[in-house]
């Protein structure tokens, strides 16, 4: 039985290998992408950078309140035949996230216009996460597309299992920065896990602070999936959420009404774009 | 720094993070376990109670609480077989078996299938509020494994063991949560011997391990990166993007569950226990019939035996030979999930062999080369598409995916798509070469294998160790066939 020892040690040793390797954390790896987008999103986007290549070339048409220094100019110049005005008259909405907006959008839509608001677009992208926001230029495109002067987010359902904490801080930070240097006001609905996530919460939590809603403190009834919080359950999670910016004074929703409005409001699904 | 608390917390049980065979907590107590099960080599009783204890916390690991449903299990089901061997009568021995099985099924049935029965008739919308009842890890496999092991009591094919070897066949953790179903007349003749770790088994065990850690670790949970959008909204994807889903999920589920088993295998041959073969190159099948002998063969051996054949198997005739291989194949798309996709894919499977059956029977076909290279592609083909409807979320989703892969391809965007997803595509490539290759090419490279030193050996699984952590994702991905 010494070979079943010698087994018992090599299989030892390759775990101490691995164990001193995550405790000093040399900086030996492989970069390797994984496939988190579809080749088509990218196309997308890479198509809407390339075609909007205009600068802006006089200052008048960049708000006072944004500041002017390279980086900002550099964001501003990077493609979009847009330029970046608020328009005071109507509050615009724009919604963006993961596929939690499939069911959440319908719901978040009747309590904006009964409240006199206007959804002017939502952006579903399926399978995102917090990673591919920070990193692709979609919520600067659709920023500059439709010119909100209000953004809510859902984002973070698909992160459920992440342990990568630092990253996924930076990506979120870089989130909230895109937003903050639009001068944008905005919302984090943060994501309804259907079981307890490995920390992805507390790194919104403290991200996004007075701005996030806690909907992992929700019970929801789920579609089939047994993930996806159901179109009736998206309804009473809005109406949660409605009343909490509401209390704290970032929009006032406090109206419901019987009333049914025409759905003239965009939604884009990040795969392929789709008619609604 | 160690961070303690969170290493504590590692040999908890928690259900988000099974233990699983490729990660680095098993690989630590495994290592520590074999050492200790070498020290009593010489005491094989006290060896057995090291392995059944080890395989109880590998269980717990997994399941939790659940070991206590499995510890029930095995005493009930230990205790009816001392029944059924020591009646005379054989009606009431029949009796016995008939209700030891309904016993072991009626936990199946609670756990797997009983929200799908409400839901079917209609029973409220969320049936019995079922999201409260978690189904007990491997409780497909070993209920499977108890009933063999009572029918073959039943037609004496085996004795009786003592209650220690019954525990160690049931609870022996390689193939307790995932398969494979190991027969009680092949492993209980095990237990008998004194226990030998030849050279070979080690170097078959090593050889093993490595390939289902490449096949698990590195390719199944990478592809299922892309797989999982791709299934997650088919809608508007294209023909590029289906097919290399489709294809994907094939070799996802083939690397999943064939590299579990490979691990599975190459443990066991490590303790110096041989568990049955469980994949033989599905995917070089020239027909159907041939596929179901060489995919999952200890389900498909078990379904013959215990279904098929009690049925009556092709002893009532040819109608009913027909018959009774649908039904045998509906239990058996059954048995993978409570829902009615995989009700479809057994019928799709059922009706397949069926059609294979008629089509023998009145047609010779001669084995020429152009006459295989067909029917390898045509078998190929029907066993990719069935998989559409067993991994998507809803037969509307298998629809529109399945149409998806008629859309116009254009070399173009298979480019672009290749392009954008190089490592994808590389490891797809990789996959199904695996999997494909001539056998003489993979005993070249298992003798290569074999031959190696122990610090070849060593360096190899440090950088496929390595390479996981670069690719994965950071969900756990279970083993597929974990959820059965």
């Amino acid at each position: 039985m010494k070979r079943l020892i010698w087994i018992g040690v090599f299989f030892n040793l390759v775990f101490l290998i691995f164990l001193t390797k995550a405790i000093w954390q040399p900086q030996l790896s492989l970069e390797l992408k994984s496939p988190e987008l579809t080749f088509l999103q990218e196309l997308e986007m890479g198509q809407a950078v390339e075609k909007k290549k205009v600068v802006l070339e006089s200052s008048d048409t960049i708000p006072d309140s944004i500041a002017v220094d390279s980086l900002q100019k550099e964001l501003i110049n990077q493609t979009y035949d847009f330029p970046y005005t608020v328009n005071d008259s109507i509050k615009r909405i724009l919604f963006v996230g993961d596929s939690q907006l499939e069911n959440l959008r319908k719901p978040v839509r009747k309590r904006l216009m009964d409240n006199d608001y206007q959804l002017v677009a939502s952006v579903v992208w399926y399978g995102s996460t917090t990673k591919q926001w920070a990193n692709t230029d979609t919520l600067a495109y659709f920023i500059s597309k439709y010119k909100p002067d209000f953004v809510l987010v859902a984002l973070g359902l698909n992160e459920v299992h992440a342990r990568d904490f630092e990253k996924r801080t930076k990506y979120a930070q870089t989130i909230k920065s895109n937003l903050e240097q639009r001068n944008l006001p905005y919302y984090y609905i943060g994501p309804a896990f259907w079981m307890k996530d490995k920390g992805i919460t507390s790194v919104l939590q403290e991200t996004f602070g007075e701005l996030f809603y806690p909907s992992h403190l929700l019970t929801l009834e789920r579609s089939n999936d047994g993930k996806h919080p159901s179109k009736d359950a998206a309804v009473v999670w809005f109406e949660k959420v409605a009343e909490q910016i509401t209390t704290k004074g970032i929009l006032n929703l406090g109206s419901v009404k019987d009333t049914i409005y025409r759905d003239n409001s965009e939604t884009i699904f990040l795969k392929v774009p789709k008619n609604d | 720094m160690i961070d303690f608390n969170s290493l504590l917390s590692e040999f908890a049980y928690r259900s988000e993070a099974p233990m699983l065979f490729h990660h680095g907590i098993f690989l630590f107590l495994f290592a520590n376990f074999l050492i200790l099960y070498a020290i009593f080599y010489t005491n094989s009783k006290v060896q057995k109670w090291i392995l059944i204890l080890f395989s109880f916390y590998f269980y717990y690991k997994s399941s939790g609480n659940y070991l206590l449903l499995l510890l029930v299990t095995v005493c009930v089901d230990y205790f009816f077989s001392i029944l059924i061997s020591k009646t005379t009568k054989s009606k009431l021995a029949t009796f016995f078996t008939a209700l030891a099985i309904v016993f072991s099924l009626s936990f199946l049935m609670y756990f797997k299938y009983l929200d799908f029965f409400l839901r079917s008739l209609g029973l409220g919308e969320q049936g019995l509020q079922t999201a409260s009842i978690v189904l007990p890890i491997g409780i497909s496999f070993y209920t499977f494994q108890s009933i063999s092991y009572l029918v073959d009591i039943h037609r004496k094919v085996i004795k009786v063991p003592s209650l220690l070897d019954y525990l160690l066949y049931i609870s022996f953790f390689p193939h307790l949560v995932a398969g494979p179903i190991v027969r009680a007349k092949d492993f209980l003749p095990q237990l008998k011997k004194k226990i030998q770790v030849t050279r070979e088994m080690v170097n078959e065990g090593f050889y093993l391990i490595t390939k289902g850690f490449i096949k698990k670790a590195i390719i199944a949970d990478f592809i299922a990166q892309y797989v999982d959008i791709i299934y997650a909204s088919p809608t508007g994807a294209s023909g590029v993007e289906a097919i290399f889903a489709v294809l994907g999920y094939a070799l996802q589920i083939f690397c999943d569950f064939s590299g579990y088993t490979d691990m599975a295998i190459g443990i066991a041959l490590l303790m110096g226990y041989r568990l049955c073969l469980n994949f033989d190159s599905p995917y070089k099948s020239l027909s159907i019939t041939q596929f179901w002998r060489k995919w999952h063969i200890s389900l498909s051996s078990w379904l013959r035996d215990f279904i098929y054949i009690p049925l009556g198997g092709n002893k009532k005739g040819f109608v009913l030979q027909l018959v009774f291989l649908l039904v045998t194949m509906i239990i058996g798309g059954f048995w993978h999930g409570a829902d009615w996709k995989f009700v479809w894919w057994g019928i799709g499977h059922g009706l397949l062999l069926v059609f294979h059956k008629l089509l023998s029977r009145w047609v010779t076909i001669s084995g020429s080369k152009i006459w295989d290279s067909l029917s390898w592609i045509l078998t190929f083909s029907v066993v990719v598409i069935l998989w559409i409807p067993f991994r998507a979320v809803s037969l509307s989703d298998s629809l529109i995916l399945f149409m998806a892969l008629f859309q116009v391809i254009d070399l173009e965007t298979l480019f672009i798509f290749c392009q954008q997803n190089f490592l994808y595509v590389f490891l797809l490539g990789i996959g199904f070469s695996m999997t494909l290759l001539n056998n003489e090419i993979k005993e070249r490279f298992k003798a290569w294998y074999y031959k190696e030193s122990i610090i070849i050996k060593l360096v190899l699984l440090v950088v496929l160790i390595q390479v996981m952590y670069e690719i994965q994702s950071s969900e756990v991905q279970p083993f597929i066939y974990f959820q059965f």
